[in-house]
């Protein structure tokens, strides 16, 4: 909880968020070469919300996550050199090249996948609950969706059943302004961008954090985690955010005020933030930063060369893993 | 009543969307106040404005729909209500969702000559108004967590009362009275206030702002104190009740519970009653500087944290009588009741007072 | 009965594997009302005394299919064996999402690294002037899906046993109980037992035509073939009892033998299981084909409501029977 984090812990929390930072940037530079297949959705900008809640979070528990979902799968534990290689469509991917960007997932670390739909992962998240809730060990689930995604019938719906069967889902809104394009202004009119408001309706306690605040996240989530680990049933906390990429990688986003993410890298940087607390609280030195942000930069480099480098998946895996039997 | 004053009557509105909003739904049993909510409030406000003859309000803009289903209201569903509307100016200014949208709208609305400001928000989002209102009254409305300085009212009533007050129908000296404030000074700079609260706190970052584990928290300062209030204040009203209108002030320094002098149990938030050691009790008098150094924590000012400390930062707070003023509400409304203020045109009209 | 064989399959393997759990639409009924605890057991009374012996295990679920269905398929993808009951198949359409996207592509989108051993049970079948959405038979739209194994069981014996095995399978099911066979009485063996998936019953074997034939259009297959019989006409009849995975042996076997082909399907008729069953005959063992194989299924149009039309709609014995004498002119 705060002031209880070690610096150990805290310099875990800041490796995290630059690896995602660090992946997410080199993808958009590797995207523009046109060596990645597919489509890819970056989570820049968003680090503090995966790693607030992730570092609560151990391989017991589960998350269900998006589109947008490398930074879930890095904070929760994801194999970064799998998940270079499956967005590269390898062999040696998290899951042999037949998901790519939107379909990783890694049930072993409680990754129950990034979800092409949009507004799938509650649902799931609630079933892993129900999973955690009968096997009394503990652990709890969260799901992450977005503002888009809040509109969706599958989200109230869960909201509901969460309640009703009063399961350990924490319902985390990652709230980045655009629901693609379209501001969610645009589409709702109650709660329309405090949808925390929504959440409340249905017998949950639900707050609004600054998402780009990494400790404030922390605190809302350690909160939310451990109530829902007692028994205290779901809770639901919007995280205000920005992406710092469009919607996917190659989205020209017209329907963004000039210097928007310009002016969010420059102030509102989460990573930023970060650093600036733990050296102003002489908690970590900036050269310690540094050397983690060096070891990340190679660490990444080293995924991508192996990524390049590895095997296309065997043709016959066409065939494979439809079934277990069949 | 005079029609100069009608004419300059302008009032701004500040409603905090995050207010409301924090953590302490999650770790009490806080209530929120929705953005539809806040919205009503303010049409509401705007209405009862309106009865006095309040013809323009200055709203702060926010990302949160306030403002925006506010002006949908008044311009589809109101319309055809056949309600009657002050105009409505959002203030011009970039909106960046914290609380330098408070201060900047403030400074504005105090440049664009308003009368008065009406504030929806908890003791937080008051704090913020105070420190850039100078003597401009302030009707203190409670949309917030923990309301010592604001009060629960009827918005209509309130917005009727506001608009007496802009309007001139009721004097300030009359309808007003002064708060007393705590100020902090960090490193002899960065000065602020306290409106109901000082804690100093052993968390090393602001995070989520509020103030909730009692373990953490080393002193405590209050400008007034009262057992019925919530939050940090009640502490210090359980030891002493300090009225509003007193020239004294109060600081405790905690211990654990079961040590010290005594122990409480205070409800630091809506729902959540935990036990505080009281280890030193010292009357605050206006203008003792209390001078603090080498500390390491965080300052929280009105429940919220706001600076963190580090070793070398020195400290001043003291307790300052000459605070923002407030609108009393229900003593408002008795004197335009006795003076008749609200009574229609006559008793074969149903017109509105200002449409005299 | 057909229901009584269903109830006592899951209570069998609830009993066997802790696991295995239940949810969906008045499964258990009024628990929690201060009435009598599992009073109803879902619309039709399959689940009555379910929750009374698994009080833990079994969860009324509030009517938002996509919401307890998606929790149904992200249990068993947590180490759980959920049953998710969805009151009529037609509603299948509020929970598509759950089933088509993420239950049946888990597995191959994860590279084998997951197991989804969910099962659907739902109830098909018109007959019941229950009319255009709670009449319809849609395994076909879920057969189409790789990735989904679909049961169609056409009696009670079968219906344990292939429920057994559906409970027990890794992968995601859907189990279609037609209306019309809940109440048809037959023995079925108290102890547990399974039935494979994608192995189909020769119901009776015939020289010159094969009848493929799936729940309850089994019984009108065999009435067909009765009348056919008396005119020394003899028919194999072929239950596949699932339709993903489907036993094709069964069917190109027979067809080699008898040269004829008849399907009798209560789904719609375009791109539906008939036509794929024949398309695939076709395919397969063309040159053994003595005439145009035949497809008895409704006409194209959606389940009509009033009792004339609706006897119009379902296929009938004297259509199955014109149907094989077509083949045989």
């Amino acid at each position: 909880m705060s002031g209880h984090m070690s610096k150990e812990d805290l310099l875990k929390a800041y490796r995290k968020m630059r690896q995602i930072r660090e992946f997410e940037e080199r993808i958009h530079t590797e995207f523009a070469t046109g060596e990645i297949p597919g489509f890819v959705h970056l989570y820049a900008g968003e680090e503090a919300v995966a790693v607030g809640f992730c570092e609560h979070l151990n391989d017991k528990d589960r998350i269900s996550s998006t589109h947008r979902g490398h930074g879930h799968c890095i904070a929760k534990g994801v194999d970064i050199m799998g998940m270079m290689a499956e967005i590269y469509g390898r062999k040696t991917g998290t899951c042999g090249g037949k998901g790519g960007s939107m379909h990783i997932a890694d049930l072993d670390v409680g990754m129950l996948g990034a979800n092409g739909i949009v507004g799938a992962g509650p649902p799931l998240a609630c079933g892993a609950g129900l999973a955690s809730k009968l096997r009394k060990d503990g652990s709890v689930s969260v799901v992450f969706f977005g503002d888009g995604a809040a509109n969706q019938g599958t989200n109230f719906e869960s909201m509901n059943l969460a309640v009703t069967w009063d399961l350990p889902v924490v319902f985390v809104l990652e709230n980045n302004g655009y629901a693609e394009s379209t501001s969610p202004k645009y589409t709702a009119r109650v709660g329309t961008e405090n949808i925390a408001d929504r959440a409340r309706g249905f017998g949950m306690p639900a707050i609004t954090v600054d998402g780009n605040d990494f400790f404030a996240v922390y605190e809302a989530a350690g909160e939310a985690i451990e109530r829902a680990r007692k028994g205290g049933g779901p809770a639901f906390v919007e995280c205000k955010t920005l992406r710092y990429y469009g919607h996917f990688e190659g989205d020209a986003q017209t329907y963004r005020p000039k210097g928007e993410v310009k002016e969010a890298r420059a102030n509102n940087d989460p990573l930023k933030r970060f650093a600036a607390v733990v050296v102003a609280a002489d908690l970590i030195d900036s050269a310690e930063l540094e050397k983690i942000d060096k070891e990340v930069l190679a660490q990444i480099d080293g995924a991508v060369t192996a990524a390049k480098a590895a095997p296309e998946p065997d043709p016959e895996s066409l065939f494979t893993d439809v079934y277990v039997s069949y | 009543m005079n029609s100069d004053l009608v004419a300059n009557s302008a009032v701004g509105i500040i409603a905090n969307p995050a207010s409301g909003q924090d953590i302490r739904r999650l770790i009490s049993a806080a209530s929120g106040c929705s953005i539809s909510e806040k919205t009503n409030i303010v049409r509401r406000l705007c209405l009862g404005m309106r009865v006095p003859g309040v013809e323009k309000v200055y709203l702060i803009p926010d990302h949160s729909g306030i403002a925006g289903s506010l002006l949908r209201i008044r311009d589809q569903g109101s319309a055809a209500l056949g309600e009657n509307w002050p105009e409505i100016a959002l203030i011009d200014m970039p909106v960046e969702e914290k609380a330098i949208d408070t201060l900047r709208a403030v400074n504005l609305m105090v440049k664009a000559g308003v009368r008065l400001i009406v504030v929806l928000g908890g003791d937080g989002t008051h704090r913020l108004v105070a420190s850039g209102c100078a003597d401009i009254p302030l009707v203190a409305l409670s949309t917030g967590t923990n309301n010592t300085f604001p009060h629960f009212q009827e918005a209509t009533v309130a917005g009727i009362a506001a608009g007496l007050v802009a309007t001139g129908a009721v004097a300030v000296s009359d309808a007003t009275r002064r708060n007393k404030v705590l100020r902090v000074e960090i490193d002899e700079r960065c000065c602020d206030l306290a409106l109901v609260d000082l804690c100093l706190t052993d968390d090393i970052w602001i995070g989520s702002r509020a103030v909730w584990k009692a373990e953490r928290v080393r002193e405590i300062f209050v400008p007034f104190a009262r057992p019925d209030a919530i939050g940090w204040s009640a502490v210090a009203g359980y030891v002493r009740h300090i009225s509003r209108e007193s020239s004294d002030g109060l600081h405790l320094v905690l211990c654990p519970p079961g040590q010290g002098l005594l122990t409480l149990c205070a409800p630091i938030a809506p729902g959540l009653i935990l036990p505080v050691g009281i280890a030193e009790i010292h009357t605050l008098k206006p203008l003792d500087v209390i001078s603090l150094k080498n500390l390491t924590g965080t300052v929280s000012l009105d429940g919220e944290r706001e600076f963190t400390l580090r070793q070398c930062t020195s400290l001043n707070i003291w307790l300052d009588l000459n605070g923002p003023l407030t609108v009393d509400v229900p003593h408002v409304l008795n004197l335009a009741a006795e003076r008749g203020f609200l009574y229609c045109a006559s008793t074969e009209s149903t017109k509105m007072p200002f449409e005299r | 009965m057909f229901k009584e064989a269903i109830n006592e399959a899951i209570r069998l393997e609830m009993e066997r594997d802790e696991t295995v759990i239940l949810m969906g639409l008045d499964v258990a009924g009024s628990a929690g009302t201060g009435q009598e605890r599992d009073s109803w057991g879902g619309v039709l009374g399959v689940t009555k005394g379910l929750y009374h012996q698994f009080p833990d295990r079994v969860f009324d679920a509030p009517i938002s299919e996509s919401s307890y269905i998606g929790a149904a398929v992200g249990a068993s993808a947590c180490g759980m064996r959920a049953i998710g009951e969805l009151m009529f198949a037609d509603f299948l359409g509020v929970c598509f999402d759950q089933l088509y996207n993420q239950a049946a592509k888990f597995r191959y989108m994860f590279g084998g690294k997951a197991i989804t051993p969910v099962t659907i049970r739902t109830i098909i079948g018109a007959g019941f002037c229950a009319a255009a959405q709670h009449s319809q038979s849609p395994y076909s739209i879920f057969t189409h899906v790789p990735g989904l194994k679909c049961i169609v069981p056409s009696n009670a014996y079968d219906a344990k046993g292939l429920l057994t095995t559906a409970i027990q399978d890794d992968d995601p099911c859907i189990f279609f109980e037609h209306k019309a066979l809940y109440t048809v009485k037959m023995e079925v063996p108290e102890e547990h037992y399974r039935i494979p998936l994608g192995k189909a019953n020769i119901l009776q074997e015939g020289k010159d035509a094969t009848i493929v034939a799936l729940g309850l259009m089994v019984g009108v297959a065999t009435k067909a073939a009765k009348q056919l019989e008396r005119d020394g006409i003899s028919c194999t009849i072929i239950d596949p009892r699932t339709t993903s995975p489907l036993d094709h042996d069964a069917i190109f076997s027979s067809v080699k033998k008898t040269g004829r082909l008849i399907v009798v399907d209560e789904d719609s008729s375009r791109c539906g299981f008939a036509a794929d069953i024949i398309a695939m005959t076709a395919q397969e063992v063309f040159s053994s084909l003595k005439s145009a194989p035949q497809m008895v299924t409704p006409p194209f149009v959606p389940v009509p409501f009033a009792k004339n039309l609706e006897t119009a709609y379902i296929p009938s014995a004297a259509r199955v029977e014109a149907a094989v004498r077509q083949t045989m002119e």
